[in-house]
């Protein structure tokens, strides 16, 4: 098999390019509801993107990215409520926050090898709805009632509406993601990531410092999905704790695995995924939606084990080796 | 006799419970080929692992005079140690060049890792063909090549090989041995070679230490071992 050759690489490229401008275009082109669900889709995108970091380059199970999300949605939510801040220091603080919480919980949990990581994840999705209702700290998170973020993150100067300039801000953090990622796993340390991955003994005698890598993985990880989560906190100007249950991590996860887990392109795709489908079941059959999305998730385990990325990337190689 | 590159003193090693190696002292000269020869299970893999790190030790390990025997493999690997393992560690989802650069992990600059790219295509061009493709898909001698390229690549002051000539064709093992000796000579590269072809590996090699049960039972230049007739007897067949 041969990795993508120079032309197939331009048309990939020329494809990119095309949705980009497709995406900064569409605000002209759709409205209200249908632009806030590709906000949406954007940030889903961004989570699992980080999501993919660990699972598919770094090869190790997060059940908890939900959590982190969670974590992200709620400091920049409190940051903008409790200590009025701008949206900007808030989203920025609530990344940091969540690349801090990437290397502390990380770091215990990837000294152990096998499955701890999974473990310690699984824990930490389960109980973060009780710990953001405890009762200790309330006064910022609104305990049960969750918290609302009502100022407007337009400047003044700027002539959008709320939805547009959020979806603007929302893309413009996707793409630097999306080609920060890309370029990181071009470069030296991306490169460290996936041979851990693949063959941790190897890696460690060619100079690899294995459990730094992992740690430095799952705190890049937490980075982005911690993000997207402050820009849930934007989109929807609402966060509350069972919107972040066990169930978002799970999402997450089968957003990468539908995608392609350890591609690029794969999150945006994962993400449509988990953000349409439910909806396209419910319209096939309002009583059974969840057999319909369940039987859509098993057909694309099926026909597509590799995820969409990994489907198409196939067929393309497939399709050259005929000519 | 030329200086020392690696020396073990009372070198024990061995996995949780189990004890490998015992009391083991081998010194490894510089710029020569050291064959490591012994039959199934005397413990020539466990002694490159325990050079390297990978299992636990007792005892001390020297590389260049300065103790590395408690350190972490990527250290080890840091200090000049290339090891090509058993298996050969490929990693097949990567392509030959990408394979090649993780190799070059410890070269900081790209540059530098350029240079050893090209370096590697020189000796082996077979590389430098399939330079784009999966390396899971490359055939057993192509990725022994790429093995020993990928530990080239750390620019090591020794290489470490297992048994590369496992499972692969005769023709291929000459191929491979030829080249092996060619990197010795030229860069005057030190490389200890774990080799069942016990025959392949003395003619080629300067000294041979052989390890029976978990201990060296003979070291010195490959040449006596060649001449002598219970070594014949037991490792050469004849």
């Amino acid at each position: 098999m041969q990795t993508p050759n120079s032309s197939s690489r331009r048309i990939g490229a020329l494809l990119i390019v095309a949705a980009i401008a497709l995406l900064v275009a569409l605000p002209m082109l759709v409205k209200g509801f249908f632009l806030f669900q590709i906000t949406m889709v954007l940030c889903m995108a961004l989570a699992v993107m980080g999501l993919n970091i660990v699972v598919g380059y770094g090869g190790q199970l997060s059940l908890g990215h939900g959590a982190v999300f969670a974590i992200g949605a709620y400091v920049a939510a409190v940051g903008m409520d409790s200590f009025a801040l701008h949206w900007l220091p808030a989203v920025v603080i609530a990344g940091l926050v969540c690349l801090a919480f990437g290397v502390l919980f990380g770091w215990p949990s990837l000294r152990l090898k096998g499955h701890h990581l999974a473990l310690a994840t699984f824990a930490l999705a389960l109980a973060m709805p009780q710990i953001l209702k405890h009762r200790s700290i309330e006064t910022w998170t609104g305990g049960v009632q969750g918290v609302m973020v009502f100022n407007s993150p337009v400047p003044d100067w700027l002539p959008l509406s709320r939805e547009v300039f959020v979806f603007y801000l929302v893309l413009a953090v996707v793409l630097i993601a999306f080609f920060g990622t890309a370029a990181l796993f071009r470069s030296r340390m991306g490169r460290a990531i996936i041979a851990v991955k693949e063959n941790q003994i190897a890696a460690a005698s060619m100079g690899v410092n294995v459990t730094r890598t992992k740690l430095a993985t799952f705190a890049l990880s937490c980075l982005l999905t911690g993000l997207a989560g402050a820009l849930y906190t934007l989109i929807t100007e609402y966060v509350s704790p069972d919107s972040f249950d066990l169930m978002k991590s799970i999402l997450l996860l089968v957003a990468v695995m539908v995608g392609g887990a350890g591609t690029i392109l794969g999150p945006l795709v994962g993400a449509v995924f988990i953000q349409f489908v439910p909806n396209l079941a419910e319209q096939v059959s309002q009583s059974a939606t969840s057999a319909i999305y369940a039987g859509f998730l098993l057909i694309m385990v099926f026909f597509m084990p590799t995820g969409v990325v990994g489907f198409v990337r196939g067929l393309l190689i497939r399709l050259r080796a005929r000519r | 006799m030329s200086e020392m590159l690696l020396e073990t003193r009372a070198l024990g090693a061995g996995y949780g419970p189990v004890t490998v190696l015992r009391d083991i002292a081998v010194q490894i000269p510089k710029g020569q080929i050291t064959a490591l020869i012994g039959a199934n299970g005397a413990g020539k893999t466990t002694l490159l692992r325990a050079i390297s790190g990978l299992c636990a030790t007792s005892g001390d390990i020297l590389f260049d005079g300065s103790p590395i025997t408690r350190l972490a493999t990527n250290r080890i690997a840091a200090r000049g140690i290339a090891h090509v393992p058993d298996g050969r560690g490929t990693l097949a989802g990567l392509s030959v060049e990408d394979n090649l650069l993780v190799g070059g992990y410890l070269q900081r600059r790209r540059a530098a890792r350029a240079a050893g790219i090209e370096r590697i295509y020189s000796h082996f061009p077979k590389l430098k063909q399939r330079r784009h493709q999966q390396a899971g898909t490359l055939s057993g001698g192509e990725q022994q090549m790429l093995a020993i390229g990928r530990a080239l690549m750390q620019g090591p002051r020794l290489l470490m090989l297992d048994e590369p000539s496992f499972g692969l064709a005769p023709l291929i093992v000459r191929e491979l041995f030829t080249i092996i000796a060619d990197i010795n000579r030229t860069e005057g590269l030190s490389i200890l070679l774990v080799e069942q072809n016990v025959h392949q590996a003395l003619s080629m090699s300067q000294r041979a230490i052989l390890i029976e049960h978990g201990q060296v039972a003979r070291s010195g230049p490959s040449a006596e071992f060649l001449g002598n007739d219970d070594i014949r007897r037991a490792y050469l067949g004849s």
